[in-house]
């Protein structure tokens, strides 16, 4: 398929004149960043201690700019971040190793048990972030749009629902050398969180169709996009690299799209917070004002940064109602 | 109607609950409980404390993919199946009437209020997100029969409203509030879709005492506070064409550390040796003991050219009285990284940045929030730190930490780092847990980034 080689050359001039450009539209833009009626935080009097957070490389990241900003509020509060994975996040609560595990994943069964048989209660698991994940194509793919549907259509070993296969990109609306190129549908294996997250949340379930290429980690995934433009494949956005596009999402074909960077954006996979909560205690000072400014607006601002989406304040106050916080509305 | 007291609002009620229209309530039928519940200690893993609002949005009824409306608009109310229910104690099984339905036009077709907008959409009409912002002033507890008020904050809007605790907001402007098929809909995002020009709702509430149903019409109270005063310039000279005045509100944390930017007003063109200024801020970051300063300065032409010299306190214990503060003449500085002042560059800057880290743009979502942490007191470098700490940054270099240590050495201090630097790196790199951005802060150190 020669002419379908992406071209990998990007030139600086190009690149120069899409700053520039880039410049002058965000110039004036009046984007609103997060929710802006999450909780703004107001900082306490004479806050000392120290917080321990263990697990996820994923979310780790994000709390360091947490821990940034509530350090600059509370010079006096020590805070350490140690990534160790998921794996550790909930046992290291357990433990009382950490103060706050830091999950990329669900919680398993063993690992809520081994908590439950500890304490009595169940841990609490906070959801401050969320991932978005990507549909990538090639970039020089003229389609820029995709429904459920057609995800269903391409991905599941039987849509269901009264949908047929997708296998070429002129199902999609593709036309020209486009049209008659088969999908090559790019996956990871099924035992891969993100998989099993996409085969929950997008396909029912449903098996993934048999044919789907299985790569060995999403760097590998991504690549194979790049290196071969009729793929398709679903990854973490952080994951993109410039011979690859993310495509918007609609929920039906024709609709509108929502863009990957947008509130709207429904494919996201939540980064959680463990939190030991005694239902009958409140938590200690500092770990009620750690998680407020992780709930706030401030905290918010900071997913962003991190690369991922924010919560909305609907979310955040249950979150804050799960840990005891009350809310002035 | 502005409700004035209580006696008032009772006899409005008996007047309007005669009305004949059916309110659809969303609700459990059997039983007043909350869905935040958090005193659960049977064993059961698939609903776990703090998951409540998420087992909900991503369970079948919303999820846009395998949900029953799928295949059309996953937030289309036609698909949606609405509950029957009744409020504790009322006594019309099923329904609950709307004590006046002109006052809810949208209530009477039918339709879950969850068509209006994408639950995932955030709502704000206002253009400046930081105004406009509105709050009743009780803490509440949101509940599938409403938002329940817990507490009421003397002196605010929901006291002189007359609403106590023990009442139940049922709905603004006719959107029903608390957790609805699962769903969390809070009064605060309600305030701010439904407030008018002066903050003027009206909610629907069940009174305590009685659980009668009632219009109350509240003005909300703003949340955001305006502190107002003027710049004098110390020189007589006259100001650059184009000038550019910023004013800040800033938090002096602990002697020695940087204060934190929590309010800024950006004033185009001023000219004259005084300029009037009005900041507004949200009170909810002023506190009784807190140390809160004004800072000025102007700018022409991204240069800027006058600036406070002192702290000016402001806000002091509660007060806010106007502040005048004067500005003196700027020594040229000779930065390659753009004054605070300069939106422009600093725009450039972030774009450039992003381009040689990710390579890509910033979103404008991404580039909203730079643009208000460094409104907030975070230094330009912080961009840099951060996206050397970015997992998309870790990505490009293959998740591996020599090549990721070498890029940042190369971006950071201009060159591939020598074999002895690369270990001392990589020593480090181990050091700091797997948080990137520390390696990059000790870098930047070292070669003297600020």
């Amino acid at each position: 398929m020669k002419s379908f080689r992406p071209n990998t050359i990007r030139a600086k001039t190009l690149l120069s004149i899409a700053a520039l450009l880039v410049t002058a539209t965000l110039a004036n833009a009046q984007e609103i960043a997060v929710d802006p009626t999450l909780p703004v935080y107001q900082r306490v009097e004479g806050l000392k201690g120290s917080i321990t957070m263990i697990g996820s490389d994923t979310i780790a990241q994000v709390a360091a700019t947490w821990a940034d900003g509530f350090r600059k509020l509370y010079p006096d509060v020590q805070i350490q971040i140690q990534v160790t994975g998921s794996v550790n996040a909930i046992p290291a609560v357990t433990s009382g190793e950490a103060t706050f595990g830091l999950l990329s994943r669900q919680p398993q069964q063993e690992e809520v048990q081994a908590f439950h048989a500890k304490y009595g209660y169940l841990p609490t698991v906070l959801t401050p972030a969320q991932e978005p994940i990507a549909i990538f194509v090639h970039k020089d793919n003229p389609i820029s749009t995709i429904s459920p549907a057609q995800l269903r259509s391409i991905f599941a070993a039987n849509p269901g629902k009264g949908l047929s296969t997708i296998k070429t990109w002129g199902e999609l609306g593709a036309t020209g050398q486009w049209e008659k190129a088969p999908i090559l549908a790019q996956g990871r294996s099924n035992t891969t969180g993100s998989q099993v997250y996409f085969q929950g949340l997008v396909l029912g379930g449903e098996a993934f169709r048999a044919d789907m290429k299985s790569n060995e980690n999403n760097l590998t995934l991504v690549q194979a996009i790049a290196a071969d433009p009729r793929s398709i494949g679903f990854v973490g956005l952080d994951y993109a690299v410039p011979e690859v596009k993310p495509l918007a999402f609609v929920y039906q074909p024709g609709g509108t799209p929502v863009d990957i960077h947008t509130a709207g954006y429904p494919l996201v996979r939540p980064l959680e917070i463990i939190v030991n909560k005694n239902p009958t205690q409140n938590l200690p000072v500092i770990q009620e004002e750690f998680l407020k400014y992780v709930l706030s607006r401030s905290g918010q601002e900071s997913v962003v940064r991190g690369g991922f989406t924010p919560i909305q304040s609907n979310a955040a106050l249950s979150a804050r109602a799960a840990v005891g916080l009350k809310t002035l509305q | 109607m502005k409700r004035n007291s209580l006696t008032t609002a009772l006899a409005c009620i008996c007047l309007t609950m005669t009305a004949s229209t059916a309110f659809a309530v969303i609700t459990n039928p059997t039983q007043n409980q909350t869905q935040t519940n958090q005193t659960q200690q049977q064993f059961n893993p698939t609903m776990l404390p703090g998951q409540e609002f998420y087992n909900s949005t991503q369970g079948t009824n919303n999820n846009p993919f395998f949900g029953p409306t799928f295949n059309t608009n996953p937030f289309n109310p036609t698909n949606q199946n609405p509950q029957s229910n009744t409020l504790p104690g009322t006594t019309v099984p099923g329904t609950v009437p709307n004590p006046n339905p002109n006052l809810y036009p949208n209530q009477n077709d039918g339709r879950n209020r969850v068509d209006t907008i994408p639950s995932t959409q955030f709502h704000n009409s206002a253009t400046n997100p930081d105004q406009n912002r509105w709050r009743l002033g009780v803490y509440s507890k949101d509940l599938d029969i409403g938002c329940k008020i817990m507490d009421v904050v003397p002196g605010l809007a929901a006291q002189r409203a007359g609403l106590e605790a023990g009442d139940l907001i049922v709905g603004v402007n006719g959107y029903q509030v608390g957790y609805i098929n699962g769903e969390l809909y809070d009064c605060a995002t309600e305030f701010e879709r439904n407030a008018d020009a002066q903050g003027w709702v009206t909610l629907l509430v069940q009174n305590v005492k009685d659980k009668t149903l009632m219009n109350v019409p509240v003005q909300l109270d703003s949340r955001m506070s305006t502190l107002k005063g003027s710049i004098a310039l110390q020189t007589q000279q006259q100001l650059p064409p184009n000038s550019v005045a910023v004013i800040e509100l800033r938090e002096v944390i602990q002697n020695g550390s940087a204060p934190v930017t929590f309010a800024t007003k950006r004033i185009e063109n001023v000219s004259g040796y005084s300029i009037p200024f009005e900041i507004d801020y949200d009170p909810a970051h002023i506190s009784s003991y807190g140390n809160y300063v004004v800072f000025a300065s102007i700018a022409s032409n991204g240069q800027e050219v006058y600036r406070t010299a002192q702290n000016y306190p402001v806000l002091q214990q509660g007060t806010n009285r106007p502040v005048a503060i004067t500005v003196q003449t700027t020594k040229p500085t000779y930065q390659q990284i753009p004054t605070p002042i300069d939106k422009n560059a600093q725009i450039a800057q972030i774009v450039k940045w992003f381009n040689q880290y990710l390579s890509r743009d910033p979103s404008d979502r991404e580039l909203a929030v730079w643009l208000s942490a460094i409104q907030q007191g975070y230094p330009m470098s912080q961009v840099q730190l951060e996206l050397a700490g970015h997992t998309q940054f870790f990505n490009r270099c293959n998740r591996d930490p020599q090549t990721y240590v070498t890029k940042v050495h190369e971006l950071l201090v201009g060159r591939v780092p020598n074999t002895a630097e690369m270990d001392y790196w990589l020593a480090r790199y181990n050091a700091q847990n797997g948080i990137r951005s520390d390696l990059a802060r000790e870098i930047q150190d070292a070669v003297g980034i600020r």
